[in-house]
């Protein structure tokens, strides 16, 4: 995806330029409202669902979700909105930490 | 808030997928941009809301995946009008009654015209109605301000003129100006011309009180007048030194002047007279009016010797919502004369009240009554109120100057 600019040369660029991390890597975004609302931006799709858990694949790595009732308010290409109890937010990283 | 009346206006569904992979399903749905919402796992099985555009789309991802689904529920405005559609009549009527409200509020259906004393309501409506201003035009083509412009322009009487459009009725509220007193002072104002004007009698009688504005008064205190006698003189002379008359300046008279006139008062009144009387006879009829025609729902001939009394009503949707059909009830009485006789208290009566109704509508005139000598003579065949008044009332109208004889003058126009 990034051609010749790889590894630290892209990152070097991208901070020169100022470029944001979740534009220029599409690293995810998380916004969350108190303990019952939770916005994942720039993730690429769902590996498990259930209502105590759930586990959203992005490029940097896993974010598992467990709580009570929880309920996908929309799931778009851009976004996915949960609602519901949430008790635990976990981050697995990939072995190189997402960092292209 | 208005995505979900957007989705309910377009439809959607309610379904319930189950299978083996779920995720997956849902996954490819996001990459073919299907749009889910509301998803909600039970028991191993997703339940989720989808359009219906969406869910034609969904398929071949049904079947690459191998997800069952079940419809649930079909939420929406298109299968709230499918589960209705053998009530095609109801909605028609439906339909038809939003257009009927919406023609009926974007209509005059009324002028409502208050205030109004000389003037009457009929005739102000006739002229509005000659100027396109009338019942059953569109609200939207109602100007007030030119309203109230063509009403001030054409009724000089009327000082006060307000239009406003409430719902479907036009009010029209005005003031005349009825303490209107022709003022030869106001006159005089007025006339642009600057030839001269006299004041001239009226009436015959006997000056009481004279404050004269301008012009040379040619009458006193006291002096007897005759009806066209110049009181007041348009043309003020010039005189040099030595007295002597060298011209004259053309104005109008201008003065308050009051004279003891009289008025003299008779009525004669037949002791025998033709009283109308109502027979028993009467007959009934009611009819629909819709603007200036008539439906009879049961009508009355009309015969001799016979009165219609008609009493309207005017039937309202709402207050301000008024329709131009008026409901009438039609009540014909026959009458026939039958010579009566007048009692002496009944005939004395009747000449005390017309002879005091003529001495209210001098007053109304400004005619202030200082005295009369009006008596009541009672006969066999016939009575009557015989006498004078007396009374003291402004005089005076203007009339043109006639220049006086020239001596060796030169006239100054001011």
């Amino acid at each position: 995806m990034y051609g010749i600019f790889m590894g630290d040369t892209f990152q070097k660029l991208q901070k020169a330029a100022e470029i944001p991390s979740d534009v220029a890597q599409k690293v995810p975004i998380l916004t969350m409202t108190g303990f019952h609302e939770f916005i994942i931006e720039n993730y690429r799709g769902i590996l498990e669902y259930t209502s105590k858990l759930i586990r959203i694949q992005t490029k940097t790595g896993q974010i598992k979700i467990n709580g009570i009732d929880l309920n996908i308010e929309y799931y778009t290409n851009e976004e996915m909105k949960v609602t519901g109890i949430i008790s635990l937010i976990e981050f697995q990283a990939e072995k190189n930490g997402g960092i292209p | 808030m208005i995505s979900n009346l957007i989705r309910y206006l377009r439809g959607y569904l309610l379904i319930r997928i189950h299978g083996d992979s779920l995720e997956r399903f849902i996954n490819l749905c996001r990459f073919q941009n299907i749009h889910l919402w509301n998803l909600l796992s039970k028991n191993n099985r997703y339940e989720l809301c989808i359009s219906i555009s969406d869910f034609r789309r969904i398929r071949p991802i049904r079947r690459k995946t191998g997800v069952k689904l079940q419809i649930i529920e079909r939420i929406g405005f298109p299968f709230f009008l499918y589960r209705f559609s053998n009530r095609k009549l109801f909605f028609a009527g439906f339909t038809a009654f939003c257009i009927c409200m919406y023609l009926l509020c974007n209509t005059v259906w009324n002028i409502e015209i208050s205030g109004n004393q000389y003037y009457s309501s009929e005739s102000l409506t006739e002229y509005l109605s000659a100027n396109k201003t009338h019942i059953g035009m569109a609200a939207k083509d109602v100007n007030c301000e030119s309203i109230v412009r063509m009403l001030r322009g054409h009724y000089q009487d009327i000082v006060w003129v307000s239009v406003s459009l409430e719902g479907s009725q036009i009010k029209i509220q005005i003031k005349e100006n009825t303490q209107q007193t022709v003022s030869p002072s106001a006159e005089a104002s007025d006339s642009s011309d600057k030839q001269a004007q006299d004041l001239v009698a009226v009436k015959s009688g006997k000056i009481t009180k004279i404050i004269t504005r301008s012009g040379v008064p040619l009458v006193h205190e006291g002096d007897e007048i005759q009806s066209g006698d110049i009181l007041i003189s348009g043309y003020l002379p010039i005189k040099n030194d030595s007295g002597e008359i060298t011209g004259y300046q053309s104005q109008s008279a201008d003065a308050d002047i009051y004279a003891a006139v009289t008025y003299p008062y008779e009525e004669i009144l037949n002791t025998v007279y033709q009283a109308k009387t109502y027979t028993k006879n009467q007959k009934y009829g009611c009819y629909i009016r819709i603007k200036n025609t008539f439906y009879a729902l049961h009508s009355v001939s009309p015969a001799k010797q016979q009165e219609i009394h008609t009493t309207e009503i005017a039937p309202k949707l709402l207050p301000s919502l008024s329709i131009p059909v008026r409901f009438g009830m039609q009540t014909a009485k026959s009458y026939e004369f039958v010579s009566k006789k007048y009692t002496k208290e009944e005939i004395t009566r009747l000449l005390s009240e017309h002879f005091h109704q003529f001495c209210v509508d001098l007053e109304k005139k400004g005619v202030q009554i200082t005295e009369n000598s009006v008596k009541i003579y009672l006969g066999d065949s016939a009575s009557s109120a015989k006498g004078i008044v007396y009374a003291n009332e402004k005089t005076g109208i203007l009339k043109p100057s006639q220049r006086p004889e020239p001596e060796n003058e030169r006239t100054i126009t001011p």
